[in-house]
């Protein structure tokens, strides 16, 4: 055990954290595996009957599997080796929220299989590679803030188990973790700002809406009204141009730090939802009026990031 | 449901299994057939049965059933009497019984590793063709197991087959080289395989209709082939044992002179089991495979000496193993020339073989009442002050002219056989003329003793050497007679002269009883496109055990002097570890530039090797480089011949991909 720990330390000290990863022979571990080990036992007690037994056809049949063990020792190296790894963008996750990344695979036109990879901690996920070139493998749930990935092990047995190929991979990914959502006792923020603007949206009130029709955007549906009611009616399209709405940190502040980035955080997926424009204030960084994905992934940075 | 998935792909993992287990089994069962008792079959056709039909499979009450009952079966057939067999056996059953409970990964490795082991275990008791390729198929089915569980790739069996087929054709030249430059050593310890069953062929005692029995069987006993000489099939008395106590109508096997040559010849002294080592001979000389016969006479030509270590003389020309034989077993014997016949006469003068007497003397020993007429017989003979020759011959005229006849189904004899024989029934087989003539020699006081063997063969004129099977076996008297020394003397020879020149066939071929018992191998023998093909498998075997199962250290010696000129230990494990570079370097070379994609093209897959030949040159392609940017970039820092390596598969692939010539430069 403590081997083990000495020699991943030693690893993670000699690889760098980098964005992509080749596959060569200097960041491929290759070693029997447990069923290897067993496997070159039953060869060795073979070995030693067709000594006693003085029988050539034994030592051929020993020969035989020692030479299988040998070329399955190039197929396992050969089945990582030339890979190119890297993680596709990873978006912003809540606090508390198992990670998941998603590993992608340049197979270097050739043929693999039989692979499994999983984070330090967390469960193994098994890769078709001949199926799809990339897998999703989750590790742990972070606190809020940024963070950066644990190593994660890619390892293969092919093609008969006895040897075991692994690498580790450290990404050089940042984990942006923003604060769980809760809705704010006071709806200050929100109303507050709203009164401005003609863009509050809390369930009540069905000022702006009409009923769903066919072609309407399905992004539009008021989905927790449909929930409750059983009728589907969207936001009508004039709601859009309604005027940007300002979140303040300093309204929330007297709640403490981290439960009014939780109230902020709520406020922006609810504004994120209803499609309107907005901008988020915080003590050190302020995000402009807009909207859309892009927007929403700058403030949760944000929001994770504010110390 | 998660729990429900985990367990839902279980499942479907040992249904893609399945078909490989029930392979398995089935070719283990196969090659078990003449080692396994029968109701051990029926057990494995139940187990295949628990594993394969839908219906059966999970039935835990039925499998615990299945099982108890073949364990308490085995114990009831054995009785723990330890022999190499049951422990082959008893493996056999336990890895048969695993498959019933293939649960997890695990489960599966046992099986596989239980599997392997006993495909060597098996090859203890069997080295024909055939069963190594069964073993072969159970090696394939076994990795394609292994393989099954551990890769991802889950294709039909057949494909999965094609796949290891592959790998283990990249592994044969690596174990050719291991085989043939692994330094072979001694047996660390002495294990005697204790076997249970019986093993057609000769016994130590001589009764009336022990031959008789052997000539059903077609089984091969054993194979020769001679070098520095041709011998003609008459003068093949191929010797395994001499029978010199006559007592309760039965000829043996003199116990305590058999000790006491032993003593003498070194044998009780030698622990470890010789090994074979021929030397090589300039003189005539021949070399013999045998096949095991769990005895340890070796046959051999009056007249000939050991001359491959393994083979003791132990006195009255006859040779021996210091161990009982399991397997089957070369050795050589060199000879000067063949006893050949006195023209027109079954007797023949033995070379340097010298009467030893014994303070028993053992060679005029005879119970001292019974068989009064035999007796008379002689006294009547010896009245007119005959020499011991003309006694010989007037024994063999007897034969000659009082109607004795030549027949595999000879009358039962009770007591006083030789009487019996002699005055009553006069029908007979080699052991009754032999056993007869010895004992009316010994009464005229002439030392005689009994001969038991193989005479003839069968000549194999595609392989050239000679098979000898069960039917050819055959005794015989020896005669010392003063002046002359040991004689040869064939009273059957004199009876049935087709025995000697034609085989037992001719010899009996008005009877119709050759090979009567046994069908098949009488088909065999008759039918001419059949007993071509028996020849040719028979060849091919040969050469099997000549030149696999028996190689060993001499022909390493050999090999390597033919190679380096010389011989020692350290130039053998140099020269194995060169060899041995030299195929992985290609192996992996092969594995490296190999195993592209099979959805991309020829073209495709020839660039891409290209591109990583490359890499030697320190030259890489980057992500998304186009092949034409990627040669621009690279083109000037290449050599000539390697660019111009590179514009082809460039070009090749332009074309390949836009149907549009390309001009680089």
């Amino acid at each position: 055990m403590t081997i083990k720990k000495l020699f991943r330390r030693w690893l993670e000290r000699r690889t760098q954290r980098r964005s992509e990863y080749l596959l060569t022979q200097k960041n491929i571990y290759i070693f029997p595996s447990k069923q290897g080990f067993f496997f070159l036992l039953m060869l060795l007690v073979m070995l030693i009957t067709a000594i006693n037994y003085q029988s050539s056809l034994i030592y051929l049949f020993v020969f035989m599997l020692g030479g299988v063990f040998a070329v399955s020792i190039w197929l396992c190296f050969f089945n990582m080796q030339g890979l190119t790894l890297r993680l596709s963008e990873m978006l912003p996750v809540e606090a508390g929220e198992k990670v998941t990344v998603n590993v992608v695979a340049d197979t270097a036109g050739k043929q693999r299989s039989g692979f499994y990879a999983a984070f330090e901690v967390g469960p193994e996920s098994i890769w078709r590679m001949e199926q799809s070139f990339d897998v999703k493998v989750q590790t742990q749930s972070f606190e809020r803030g940024v963070h950066s990935l644990s190593g994660i092990r890619l390892q293969t047995y092919f093609p008969f188990g006895l040897v075991r190929a692994w690498t580790w991979m450290w990404f050089d990914e940042a984990v942006y973790v923003y604060p769980r959502p809760l809705p704010s006792p006071e709806h200050t923020s929100l109303e507050r700002n709203a009164v401005s603007g003609s863009g509050q949206v809390s369930g009540q009130e069905l000022d702006n809406v009409k009923a769903y029709d066919k072609g309407d955007n399905v992004r539009r549906i008021l989905w927790k009204h449909f929930a409750k009611r059983d009728e589907l009616i969207v936001r009508s399209p004039e709601l859009l141009s309604a005027d940007p709405v300002h979140l303040e940190y300093d309204s929330y502040m007297h709640f403490g730090k981290e439960l009014a980035l939780s109230y902020l955080c709520f406020d922006v997926f609810e504004l994120h939802e209803s499609r309107l424009p907005f901008s988020l204030s915080l003590p050190n960084v302020r995000v402009g009026e807009e909207q859309g994905e892009l927007h929403l992934r700058r403030c949760l940075r944000a929001l994770a990031e504010c110390a | 449901m998660a729990e429900v998935q985990v367990s839902q792909t279980e499942v479907l993992e040992l249904n893609g299994i399945r078909h490989g287990v029930v392979g398995v089994m089935l070719l283990q069962a196969v090659s078990f057939l003449s080692i396994a008792p029968i109701w051990l079959f029926s057990c494995i056709a139940l187990f295949i049965a628990l594993v394969a039909l839908p219906g059966l499979v999970g039935k835990r009450l039925l499998n615990v059933i299945v099982l108890s009952a073949s364990v308490i079966v085995f114990f009831l057939d054995y009785r723990l009497d330890y022999s190499v067999e049951m422990a082959a056996v008893f493996l056999l059953l336990v890895g048969c019984m695993k498959s019933l409970e293939l649960r997890s990964q695990r489960d599966v490795l046992i099986f596989v590793y239980v599997m392997l082991y006993l495909s060597a275990v098996s090859m203890l008791f069997e080295q024909g063709i055939m069963h190594v390729v069964l073993q072969f198929c159970s090696l394939l089915f076994c990795l394609a197991l292994l393989m099954r569980i551990n890769d991802s790739v889950i294709g039909s069996v057949r494909s999965q087959i094609g796949r290891v087929l592959k790998i283990v054709s990249l592994a044969f030249p690596l174990a050719i080289c291991l085989f043939m430059f692994f330094p072979r050593i001694a047996p660390l310890w002495s294990m005697p395989i204790k076997t249970s069953s019986a093993q057609t062929g000769l016994s130590e005692t001589l009764r009336p209709g022990a031959i008789a029995d052997l000539t059903q069987s077609a089984e091969t006993a054993f194979r020769a082939t001679f070098f520095g000489l041709q011998p003609e099939r008459e003068t093949l008395y191929w010797r395994a044992l001499v029978l010199d106590r006559f007592d309760d109508d039965a000829w043996s096997r003199d116990r305590e002179a058999l000790l006491v040559e032993r003593g003498r010849a070194g044998i009780a002294s030698v622990q470890a089991q010789k090994i074979y080592q021929p030397q090589s001979l300039s003189t005539p000389y021949y070399d013999v495979i045998l096949e095991p016969h769990n005895n340890r006479w070796a046959l051999a030509l009056a007249g000939s000496e050991s001359a491959s270590g393994n083979v003791f003389s132990i006195g009255m020309g006859v040779n021996e193993f210091n161990y009982s034989l399991n397997s089957p077993t070369p050795y050589r014997m060199k000879i000067d020339g063949v006893a050949s016949s006195y023209e027109g006469t079954a007797i023949a003068s033995l070379p340097d073989v010298s009467r030893k007497v014994s303070s028993s003397f053992q060679d005029v020993q005879l119970p001292a009442n019974g068989n009064p007429r035999a007796r008379d017989l002689v006294t009547r003979f010896l009245s007119d002050g005959t020499t011991e020759i003309e006694l010989i011959s007037k024994i063999l005229d007897f034969y000659a002219s009082e109607g004795f006849a030549y027949t595999l189904k000879p009358p039962l004899l009770e007591q006083d056989t030789v009487d019996g024989f002699l005055f009553d029934t006069k029908l007979g087989f080699c052991e009754h003329y032999a056993s007869s003539m010895a004992f009316l020699l010994r009464e005229a006081g002439i030392p005689s003793r009994i001969v038991l063997g193989y005479q003839g063969g069968e000549f194999n004129e595609s392989a050239g050497h000679w098979t000898i099977r069960q039917y050819d076996a055959h005794s015989w008297v020896e005669a010392y007679v003063q002046g002359h020394g040991w004689l040869r003397i064939d009273p059957t020879a004199y009876v049935a002269p087709d025995r000697l020149s034609f085989g037992l066939e001719a010899a009996v071929q008005a009877e119709g009883t050759f090979l009567q018992d046994n069908y098949l191998a009488s088909i065999g023998y008759r039918v001419g496109a059949l007993r071509w093909l028996i020849e040719q498998g028979d060849a091919i075997n040969y050469r099997w055990q000549r030149f696999v199962l028996g190689y060993g250290e001499a022909d390493q010696k050999k090999l390597l002097q033919s190679m380096l000129g010389e011989f020692s230990w350290r130039h053998l494990v140099y020269l194995l570890i060169g060899i041995l570079s030299v195929l992985s370097a290609a192996t992996m070379l092969y594995l490296y530039l190999g195993r592209y994609s099979r959805s991309l093209t020829r073209v495709e897959r020839r660039y891409l090797r290209c591109v990583l030949v490359l890499r030697v040159f320190r030259v890489e392609r980057l992500r998304g480089e186009t092949p034409i940017n990627f040669y621009k970039r690279v083109s000037d820092a290449l050599p000539t011949y390697i660019k111009k390596y590179l514009a082809v598969r460039t070009r090749e692939l332009h074309k390949k991909l836009y149907n549009a010539d390309l001009s680089l430069e």
